[in-house]
Formats: C-alpha cells, sequence, structure tokens
C-alpha cells in the first residue's frame, strides 16, 4: 500500500511538474515578446547610436577643418623663438634633441645648425598673441582665435601624420573625423551630404591627399566624404542626362529603388541600403547643390573680403567661400585641404607665397561666420599634420634656409563653435623643440572636437571585427581649458 | 475557492518567471511604447504591496482573538493578493528603469524590489510552515528598505533629511574657506582622512582637526605653501610612493592645488571673506574664474516633445530638428528648402513651440507675416533671420520672445527705425545686423538702452576698386592647325573680356566675342593674352596661353610599346599625338616616358594627306640623371604600303652628348607625300626618355 501511496505522490509531481513547466514556458514566451530579437539569431545591433541623438548639449553645430597640407613651420607663423635668432647657426644641443628620430632627409645631416624666423612677430590683438607678418589678416582676428601652440603628433612623414589627423591612425582604412561625426550626428540638411571635401594647391611643394583621408572605414558608406571637385560644376553629373527630366528620374529611381530592395531582401547586404540612400541623396542634391555652390550671387564685398581668387574655383579662397556656404546649408563637416607647404629648402622665399595663398581667405572665413552669427555654432581649425624642425634642413645661409618635419611641437588655431577666444594655449621651450607647458596630443583634438560637437568620445563606438573603435582608440582627453 | 487559489498560485509562478525572463535578458529588451504607461504606473501600484505586508504583520497580532480557520483563510488569501501586487508592483519597475534611470540608488532600489518580489513567492510556498512568521517579519524590514531607497530615486536621497540641512549658499560674503577649500578636501581627501579613518593621524574633515596636523606635522604652514606637506605631497610625481592621493584615486587637478596654494599664500586664513581680499588679488581672481567657467548645461522646465510629432517632422526634407541632448527636452530647428519654402514649413512647427529654443531660417522668403508664427516660439533663445524678406515690423512681433539672446537679421530691409522696437529685446546679448542698413549712429543709441548688447556690424563694403578674376581658356590643347578656334570664358556675365595675339592686352585691345580664330601666319607659335575688364573695377591679371603650329593632321600613331611605358597616363601612344603639347617639367601628365629594352618604333598615319611634307618634330624631354647618352640615333622612312620603306633621313648622336631637359628632334621628310612615315629612336641604354607630341610640317 505504501508502495501506491509513493507512486501516486509522483505521479502528482509528474503532472504538477509538467503544469509548472507549461506555465514556466508562458512566462518566459511572455517575456520573449518584450525582446523581440532574442530568438530571431540576429545579433542584437549595439552599433546603433541613434542618429542625432548628442551625450550631452553641444557648443558647436557645424567643424570647417582648414588643413594645412605639407606642414605649415609653427616658427614662421606662430610659434616666436626670439632665441633662435640669437643662436643662429649653433648646433641643436642633443639634449634638447633626445632620443627623437629623424627624417631620412635629414638623417644623414651631420649638423643642425638652429635657424631662427626670417619673419617678424608681433603681439596682436588684446590677447597679445604673436602672429608673423607672414599673415597679416589672420593677425587681425587672434581676438576671435584660440592660438595651440603645443600640438604634438606620433607620426613623422607626411602620410601617415595626415591619416592619423584625419582619422586618429597612422594606418588607413579607419573612418574619418567627419565620418565619426556624421555617424554620431546624422546630417543636418536632409538634402545635402553631411561631409564635404575640397581641394586645392598652393605654389609651394605638394604632398599627396588621397581619397583614403575621408573614407568612412568601417562605417556604413553613407558616411563617405563626398568631394566637391575644383571646376565650375563641383558635383559632376548632377545634372540630369540630356532627354531626361526631373519626373522620369524619379520614376526611374523609384523602381530601382525596388529592385534594390528586393535584392536587400534576398542577401541582406547592408551596402544595398547605403546605394538607395546615396542615389536618393543624389537626386535631392541636385536641387539643393547648384543653390548652395553658385557663388556669382554673392555680394561683391564678400567677395572682396575672401579675395579676388575667390571667383576662381578650385582656389583657396574659392574653397573657404564654399566651405561658408555648405556649412550655412547645413553640412555637419567641411573638409579643406590646402597643399603647398612642405618647404624644405627655399623657406623663406617658398612659405611667403603659399602664407599669402590662405592668410586673407582664412581669415575672412571666420569674420564671415561671425557677421552672420554662426560663428559661435560653427567650429573653424586650421592647422597642419605636424611642425617643422628649428634647425635648417640642407644649407644655411643669412637670407635662406629650409626646414625639416617635426612631430613633437606644432602650432594650431581653433575659432568658434564653443572655443574660448582670444587665448594662447601651451608653450614650448625656447628653441621651440620641446613641449613645456600644456601638451596637446592629436587624440586630444580628436576628443575636444567631438565634445564641443556633444559627443562624448568614449562613447561613440562602433563595433568591427570584434571590438569597438574609437576615433580617439583608447586614448584622448578633453582639452577643458580651451572651451568657453 | 480552490481553483481560483490555484489559478493565483499558477499565475504567480508565470509571473516569476516573467520577471527572471526580463532580468536574465534585460540588454535585449525593447519596450514597446504603448507598454511604457504600465511601467509609469509602478509609483502607484507599488503602494500595495507596502500596505499588504504591513497588514499581514498587523494581522499575526490577531492570531489568537481569531478563529483559527478564518484566521488561516484570510491571512493566506492576503499573502496571495500580497505576493500578486509586490511582483506586479516590481515588473513594473523594471519597465519604467528602462527609461534610462542610471544609478547606484536604482540597482539598489531595482535588486531588493526583485528580491522581495521572490521572497514572497517563497513566503507563500512556506506558509504551512513554522518558519513563516518569523520570515515574515523579516520582509517587512525589506520592505521597508526597497521603499526608502525607491523614494530617493523619486525625491532624492536627502529628501528626508533636507529640512534639518542649511546649504549655505556661495557668494561674496561666505568664507573663502568653507566655500573654496573644504570642499576640494571633502571631495579629494576626505574618504582617507576622517575621524573614523585618519590616515596618517590627519583628519581633513575640519578646520580644527586640520589644525591638530597628522604623524608628519602640520599640513601647511601660512604664508609658506612650498614648505607645506600638503603641497610636497600633491606636487610629487604620481608614481611616487608619498604622492597624494594615492594613484588610482581621484588627483587635484591643477587649479585646485592653485587655489589652495595660493590660499595658504595668503595666510590660511579661515574666516576670511571673499569679499575681504582686494580685487587685484590672485586668490580672488582665481575664484572668479572658476565661478563664470563652470560648465552650465542649461536645464528647462517645460516637458519633452511627443515623439511622434518630432518623427513626423523629420520626415520633412526640409526640416532639420535636434534635440539640445539625450536628456533635454529643448529643441534645435533649422528650415531649409529654398524656393519650395512656404509660411506653412513654419505653422508646422507649432506643436514643438514650446520646445524651440533656436531656429534658423536663414536665406528663405520668411515675412513679416511669417513672423507672426515665430512669435509664438515663446521659449526661443537664438533666432536666425538672415537673408530673409522681414522687415522692421516683424521686430515688434519678436518682443514677446523673452528669452531671446541672440538675434541675426543679416542682409534684411531692417533700417535705423527698428532701433525704437529693438531696445526693447531686453534679454537680447548679441545682434547680428551685417548688411542692413542699420548705421554706426543706429547701433550707438541702441546701446544706450542695451550696454550690454555686443552687436556684430561686419565687414564694410570697401572704397577699394576690387579687381576683377581673369577669363578662362576652354579646354587644354594648345596645338593647333590655322583656322582652329580657342574659346575663352568668364564667370561674370557682366565682365568684358579683351584679348590679343601676341601683345599686351589694354582697353583698346580686340574685345572677345565667340571664340578666337588662330592664324598662325609664317611662325610655329603664338601667344593669346588676355584679360577681364569690369566697370568700377580693376581689370583682372593678363593670362598667356601658347598655342603651338601643326599643319598636318596624324590620323593615329602606333608604337611597339603601346602604352605599358607611360608613367603617368595609361593610354601612353595616344598621348603623342592629343594636341597637347606640355609645358613645364617633364614630371607632369602631358608626357610619355620611354625606357625601352629596345629601339622604340612608331608608324604616324598620314594617308588622307595631300601636302608635300618638310618635316617632322618630336618635342622630347629627359631627366637630369638620363641627360648624357639619352639617345644614339634616330631614324625617319617614308612608305605607301608599310612595306618597302624609303629611308628618308638619320641623325646620329655623338657618345657623351648632353641633352637639355626639353629638346626638339628634328628629321627632314624632303617634301614627301608617303602614307605612312616610320620612325625609329634608339634611345641610350637604360635611359628615360620622354616625349610629349609628334608634329608635321
Amino acid at each position: 500500500m505504501a508502495k501506491e501511496f509513493f507512486e501516486h505522490q509522483l505521479n502528482i509531481n509528474r503532472r504538477h511538474f509538467l503544469s509548472k513547466a507549461a506555465l514556466g514556458m508562458g512566462g518566459l514566451a511572455l517575456g520573449s515578446l518584450l525582446a523581440p530579437k532574442l530568438f530571431t539569431g540576429q545579433k542584437e545591433d549595439i552599433n546603433e547610436v541613434p542618429v542625432g541623438l548628442r551625450h550631452f548639449a553641444p557648443k558647436a553645430k557645424r567643424v570647417i577643418f582648414l588643413v594645412q597640407n605639407g606642414a605649415p613651420s609653427q616658427l614662421e607663423t606662430f610659434d616666436y623663438k626670439p632665441k633662435l635668432e640669437e643662436m643662429f647657426g649653433q648646433n641643436l644641443p642633443d639634449s634638447v634633441r633626445g632620443e627623437q628620430r629623424l627624417t631620412g632627409m635629414t638623417a644623414n645631416q651631420k649638423e643642425f645648425p638652429l635657424v631662427g624666423s626670417h619673419y617678424k612677430f608681433d603681439r596682436h590683438g588684446k590677447s597679445g598673441a604673436y602672429v608673423s607678418e607672414l599673415l597679416p589678416n589672420i593677425a587681425k582676428i587672434t581676438d576671435d582665435l584660440c592660438i595651440v601652440k603645443s600640438m604634438h603628433t606620433d607620426a613623422i612623414n607626411h602620410d601617415p601624420a595626415l591619416t592619423f589627423l584625419q582619422t586618429g591612425s597612422q594606418v588607413g582604412s579607419r573612418p574619418s573625423m567627419g565620418s565619426w561625426l556624421s555617424y554620431g550626428l546624422g546630417s543636418e540638411n536632409k538634402n545635402l551630404p553631411s561631409f564635404c571635401v575640397l581641394l586645392s594647391k598652393g605654389k609651394g611643394n605638394g604632398q599627396g591627399v588621397y581619397s583614403k583621408l575621408w573614407s568612412n572605414g568601417f562605417l556604413d558608406s553613407t558616411h563617405q566624404g563626398v568631394q566637391l571637385s575644383a571646376s565650375e560644376d563641383p558635383i559632376l553629373y548632377l545634372n540630369n542626362p540630356k532627354g531626361m527630366d526631373g519626373q522620369n528620374r524619379r520614376k526611374m529611381l523609384d523602381h530601382l529603388g525596388q529592385l534594390n530592395e528586393l535584392s536587400y531582401k534576398e542577401f541582406g547586404d547592408p551596402e544595398i541600403h547605403s546605394k538607395i540612400q546615396q542615389y536618393e541623396l543624389a537626386y535631392r542634391m541636385q536641387t539643393a547643390v547648384p543653390e548652395v555652390t553658385d557663388i556669382s550671387k554673392e555680394p561683391e564685398s564678400i567677395k572682396e573680403l575672401y579675395g579676388a581668387d575667390c571667383n576662381i574655383p578650385g582656389t583657396y579662397a574659392a574653397n573657404c567661400l564654399l566651405a561658408r556656404k555648405l556649412s550655412e546649408s547645413g553640412v555637419r563637416f567641411v573638409q579643406l585641404y590646402h597643399q603647398g607647404w612642405d618647404q624644405h629648402n627655399n623657406l623663406v622665399g617658398a612659405i611667403k607665397n603659399q602664407a599669402k595663398d590662405v592668410d586673407q581667405a582664412s581669415a575672412a572665413l571666420i569674420t564671415d561666420l561671425k557677421q552672420r552669427g554662426l560663428l559661435d555654432e560653427t567650429l573653424v581649425i586650421w592647422g597642419g599634420e605636424f611642425g617643422r624642425t628649428n634647425y635648417c634642413q640642407g644649407k644655411l645661409t643669412q637670407k635662406n634656409y629650409g626646414r625639416d618635419h617635426h612631430p613633437r611641437c606644432f602650432s594650431m588655431f581653433m575659432a568658434g563653435g564653443g572655443i574660448k577666444a582670444g587665448t594662447v594655449y601651451g608653450e614650448t621651450d625656447e628653441l621651440g623643440y620641446n613641449i613645456v607647458e600644456n601638451p596637446v596630443h592629436i587624440h586630444d583634438l580628436h576628443a575636444t572636437i567631438m565634445h564641443l560637437m556633444g559627443l562624448d568620445h568614449e562613447r561613440l563606438t562602433y563595433k568591427h571585427l570584434g571590438r569597438r573603435f574609437r576615433l580617439t582608440d583608447v586614448h584622448g582627453n578633453v582639452v577643458k581649458d580651451i572651451i568657453s | 475557492m480552490k481553483n481560483k487559489t490555484k489559478y493565483v498560485l499558477q499565475l504567480l509562478f508565470v509571473l516569476h518567471v516573467f520577471l527572471g525572463f526580463l532580468l536574465v535578458f534585460e540588454n535585449a529588451v525593447q519596450v514597446p511604447y504603448w507598454v511604457q504607461p504600465l511601467g509609469r504606473m509602478h509609483p502607484i501600484i507599488l503602494h500595495f504591496p507596502v500596505a499588504f505586508i504591513g497588514l499581514l504583520v498587523l494581522f499575526t497580532f490577531a492570531k489568537k482573538s481569531t478563529e483559527k480557520e478564518t484566521y488561516q483563510k484570510i491571512h493566506y488569501q492576503l499573502l496571495l493578493l500580497t505576493a500578486f501586487t509586490t511582483v506586479i508592483a516590481t515588473i513594473m519597475g523594471f519597465l519604467l528603469s528602462l527609461e534610462g534611470y542610471e544609478s547606484d540608488l536604482m540597482q539598489l532600489h531595482k535588486w531588493l524590489g526583485v528580491a522581495l518580489s521572490f521572497y514572497m513567492y517563497l513566503l507563500v510556498s512556506i506558509y504551512s510552515k513554522k518558519v513563516y512568521t518569523p520570515l515574515l517579519y523579516m520582509g517587512l524590514v525589506l520592505v521597508v528598505f526597497v521603499g526608502h531607497y525607491g523614494a530617493g530615486l523619486t525625491h532624492g536621497s536627502t529628501f528626508i533629511t533636507e529640512p534639518l540641512q542649511v546649504e549655505e549658499e556661495v557668494n561674496e560674503n561666505s568664507s573663502v574657506y568653507a566655500a573654496h577649500i573644504q570642499p576640494i578636501l571633502n571631495n579629494k581627501c576626505k574618504s582617507c582622512h576622517n575621524a573614523e579613518k585618519p590616515k596618517g593621524g590627519l583628519d581633513v574633515t575640519s578646520i580644527e582637526a586640520i589644525k591638530k596636523g597628522g604623524k608628519h606635522g602640520d599640513l601647511w604652514l601660512a604664508h609658506q605653501p612650498e614648505k607645506s606637506v600638503f603641497l610636497k605631497r600633491v606636487l610629487l610625481p604620481l608614481s611616487h610612493k608619498k604622492h597624494m592621493a594615492p594613484d588610482g584615486k581621484p588627483q587635484l587637478t591643477k587649479e585646485e592645488i592653485g587655489l589652495i596654494s595660493l590660499w595658504i599664500h595668503q595666510g590660511i586664513n579661515d574666516t576670511i571673506r571673499l569679499a575681504d581680499l582686494k580685487e587685484t588679488d590672485t586668490l580672488k581672481q582665481l575664484i572668479k574664474t572658476k565661478w563664470t567657467t563652470k560648465e552650465t548645461t542649461p536645464s528647462y522646465d517645460f516637458s519633452f516633445a511627443d515623439d511622434q510629432v518630432i518623427n513626423h517632422l523629420s520626415t520633412s526634407p526640409y526640416i532639420s530638428i535636434h534635440t539640445k541632448s539625450v536628456n533635454s527636452p529643448a529643441l534645435d530647428i533649422t528650415v531649409y528648402g529654398g524656393a519650395a519654402y512656404n509660411t506653412k514649413f513654419l505653422e508646422d512647427l507649432i506643436p514643438v513651440k514650446e520646445q524651440m529654443v533656436s531656429l534658423n531660417t536663414s536665406n528663405l522668403a520668411v515675412t513679416d507675416k511669417d513672423v507672426s508664427v515665430i512669435k509664438e516660439f515663446k521659449n526661443l533663445e537664438v533666432l536666425i533671420l538672415n537673408n530673409t524678406n522681414i522687415t522692421n515690423k516683424a521686430i515688434v512681433d519678436l518682443k514677446s520672445l523673452k528669452n531671446l539672446t541672440k538675434l541675426s537679421v543679416c542682409g534684411t530691409q531692417l533700417d535705423g527705425k527698428a532701433i525704437e522696437d529693438l531696445k526693447d529685446l531686453k534679454s537680447l546679448n548679441t545682434l547680428c545686423i551685417w548688411g542692413t542698413k542699420i548705421t554706426k549712429k543706429d547701433t550707438q543709441k541702441l546701446l544706450t538702452y542695451l550696454p550690454n548688447l555686443n552687436i556684430e556690424r561686419g565687414v564694410k563694403n570697401s572704397d577699394k576698386k576690387g579687381i576683377v578674376a581673369p577669363p578662362k581658356i576652354i579646354g587644354k590643347e594648345n596645338v593647333k592647325q590655322n583656322g582652329d578656334v580657342i574659346y575663352l570664358k568668364h564667370l561674370d556675365h557682366n565682365a568684358i573680356v579683351k584679348y590679343s595675339l601676341g601683345k599686351e592686352v589694354n582697353k583698346d585691345s580686340e574685345t572677345y566675342k565667340d571664340g578666337i580664330v588662330i592664324d598662325f601666319k609664317d611662325k610655329n607659335a603664338v601667344v593669346i593674352k588676355a584679360r577681364a575688364y569690369k566697370e568700377g573695377k580693376n581689370p583682372s591679371d593678363e593670362i598667356k596661353f601658347k598655342v603651338f603650329k601643326n599643319s598636318i593632321k596624324i590620323n593615329s600613331l602606333t608604337t611597339n610599346f603601346p602604352n605599358e611605358m607611360a608613367d603617368y597616363f595609361g593610354n601612353g601612344e595616344t598621348l603623342l599625338i592629343d594636341n597637347y603639347l606640355a609645358q613645364g617639367t617633364v614630371t607632369n601628365q602631358g608626357w610619355v616616358s620611354y625606357l625601352p629594352k629596345e629601339t622604340l618604333v612608331a608608324v604616324l598615319d598620314v594617308k588622307d594627306n595631300t601636302q608635300k611634307i618638310s618635316e617632322l618634330v618630336l618635342y622630347c624631354g629627359t631627366f637630369y640623371r638620363f641627360r648624357f647618352n639619352c639617345l644614339n640615333a634616330v631614324k625617319v622612312w617614308g612608305s605607301n604600303t608599310k612595306e618597302n620603306w624609303k629611308l628618308l633621313d638619320k641623325i646620329t648622336y655623338p657618345v657623351k652628348k648632353k641633352f637639355d631637359n626639353q629638346f626638339q628632334i628634328r628629321l627632314k621628310l624632303k617634301n614627301t607625300n608617303y602614307s605612312y612615315y616610320k620612325v625609329e629612336v634608339a634611345i641610350g641604354k637604360s635611359k628615360k626618355l620622354f616625349i610629349s607630341q609628334a608634329f608635321l610640317y
């Protein structure tokens, strides 16, 4: 009898167990309703930052980055070193140089004779910042600028240094800064790309600028920089072909979109969606771009401000004016490159022409943004990929000299967009070789730019190849001292 | 009755499994918007379990005076109800927590709440056991804690004790020590140097405690910051054993160190007030900058805009709408749209009129009437109306924007009369009026009303005459035949382009109309010079364009190295007859470079030609490295059939000949008229020869 009772008890337990299990499954099923992607096999997409969601209130809405490609000499522009003039021709002490590696161009040089600036410096504005006579127009607006004299970088040659400046990594294929911002903040004006690139070339020794610098890297290709050509039609093939009107085009795009949607369903390749979006953007750009890039309607006073060159497409002045127009129309990141700052020899003559090319238009851009009330929401950055040595490369004469690449210190300036105006930040030693106060690394610059745009550089990440990537990798500190 | 109990028990089980599931897969959970209100009802429902548990406990005191069976029944039913409301409240709380509460307090509340829920379920299942009653009392303790932390979340953790504490307002009259120095110590030092845990014998919680000093003597010496233990230890390198704060703990910032050392220098006076210090005192200045540079994130007390409204607005290609930041209800809006703009664009924004703090409608045909819509956007702080069609009247409407701090009206019809209304925009601190008719005198008047206003007048139209941009040559072909036309272009339609062939261009030069017909006469090249003129402007720089003559058209040119020898562009041999003679160094793109292993052979096809040909010219160049012995010999043959070639000319270069950077090879064709000519160029061993163009005369 006891056995029967025992079995009966077991029976109840089995029934009990099964009913509980069923209920449990019910509970799980109810829960799964709230986690829709859990059981579908699709990995939850942690990459998806809601586009347009800032981490905190931004100071700047847009960036214009005036890259002076080739590396302008800080010693002839912003970093005044009278001591170098005193020590003309003397050898750079080893104690100062330390273990700094040299480029292939001066590695075989036996002596490193110091040389000061051929050009005179003066204090300007209320801030009393030193600016050389090469940049008279920029000197006039120093009270709007924050000059950082203590930039430093890791690379010593142009390509890695420029790639580093643009992507936070010396090796290519990482997303450019503009792509990161486009990814983090989205487009402001849906009819224009959020990241545009403009190229120009000065008379000086040029260095290559390649499309990898505005690559989207592993980010979606909608974040790629759109290069505007240096011709009268900044964006090629934007006009409808002969015999095709806007309506036809719309119809064609609609059908093409449907076909692409079908193949997306079949293959699930996200690039297909990117392509659809690019076609749509191109269609909207057909109306928006001509309006934005037409500089003929700019008043004469504005053209004079930027200089007569702004009438010639593809010049630095024209690009600065175009940059203002693009930025004003909501392009999140406008990237200019101006080549020709690589003065290894004949620096005295070459830098003069090079500086003349950019001085007026750079200052004009800032003045123009300011008078439109846009400077406080637009961050303008001016600078190259590294600095130049305080000693002469090649033959040193009283009248002429050259300077090699120098990564340990160089100058940049920023304006608007929440930057503390009228300040000079950081200091180099009296020979202008090492930083003695407030160093700002390229990663710090990136972190600061992102901070000003309302993004936390540590939180804007993208998962790729099994790890999360950031623009600043595992480095970078926001330079709070230069933020207003 | 029995059945009902069974169902409730089953339901409890399901709900707890559900809760467990949610917790395990917390990161994957996505709450549909229609469930969110359920979560937000957590603060209502939670009162049930709190009250019920209390009731259960109270009820145990009535156990003796109640009939046993009734007591058991009621108590068990009440227990079930308690467990049920607990798990419901917990699930709701979980849903609410997903809406972005993130803090330690919240974690504590959440896990204690979850624990309580399972605890109540446990009580249900051990109801008949003896330990039930003591465990129930424990549950009461638990619910008190859960409730307390939860209340802390909504009211702030110091809510209860708040009335007892008087927070001192920091102002000119507060003591420098209490307002600025002690808080630094509290933040960075107190955790290890307090009365309970005085490391190194030091307690920094009050000035009295500090004065007692620590194991290493006094913390600071008046007027002597550099000799004070405090600064010595703080300024040691981080890796040093004695560095304070220890590596890994929050470090003092440069400003904090500066502030404390200045205060020590000032004389470690703990009663001195900011007002007592002179304006020029560095300590005072530092404190003041600390006040002014503090990053302030504006906070708004209006509510968030409806997500659906924002999403709907975002679908418009002409409206750019962004929240200021994740946790801010404030919106930044820019309207684009060019010619497509109409008033409806602004009217569409009315649903977010409260949240909009910044609006930019530049370059749109916004009229005064439209501004009466903008008037409704009461919380606007920044308004940019550049290049719109507004007039003085619009400013009257803007008076209702009480928070407006920045107004930009560049390029509008505003004039001096607008000052009468602009002066009433009391909150304004930046005004941009470039390109309006408001004069400097007007702005000075405005400044008498609003002395702190920052007026951005922008650049003036200079009186200096500007320079016209130079004209452009269309195309880059510079090899032409007599009668070919060259076209010029100028972007400015009002500019007049003048040109001449050879001579300097001045006012009297010929005016360009539609193309310049080239006539070489007897020369091999002409220079076209051109300049642009415009009324009221200085003429542009002169542009020069040198055009080279080619009398006989070469139909095609084929070589034994069709393209692989081109250094720069792929289509090597076509570059030789592309009508572009490269200028400048051989490194530019007009040149084809040859570094052949064998003799370069080129065949020129001139089948249709009827003229007698006297000369073949090759424009060549070389690098300085290759300039010795760059060429050994050149030969040319003629034939009508590509067979039976007849030798026409031959040049042999002497050994060690030094070639110029750019030179020409001229071969005599003796006034022949063959259909084909063959050229053999014997390039020196390992030398590189650049050729830009082949000509026949």
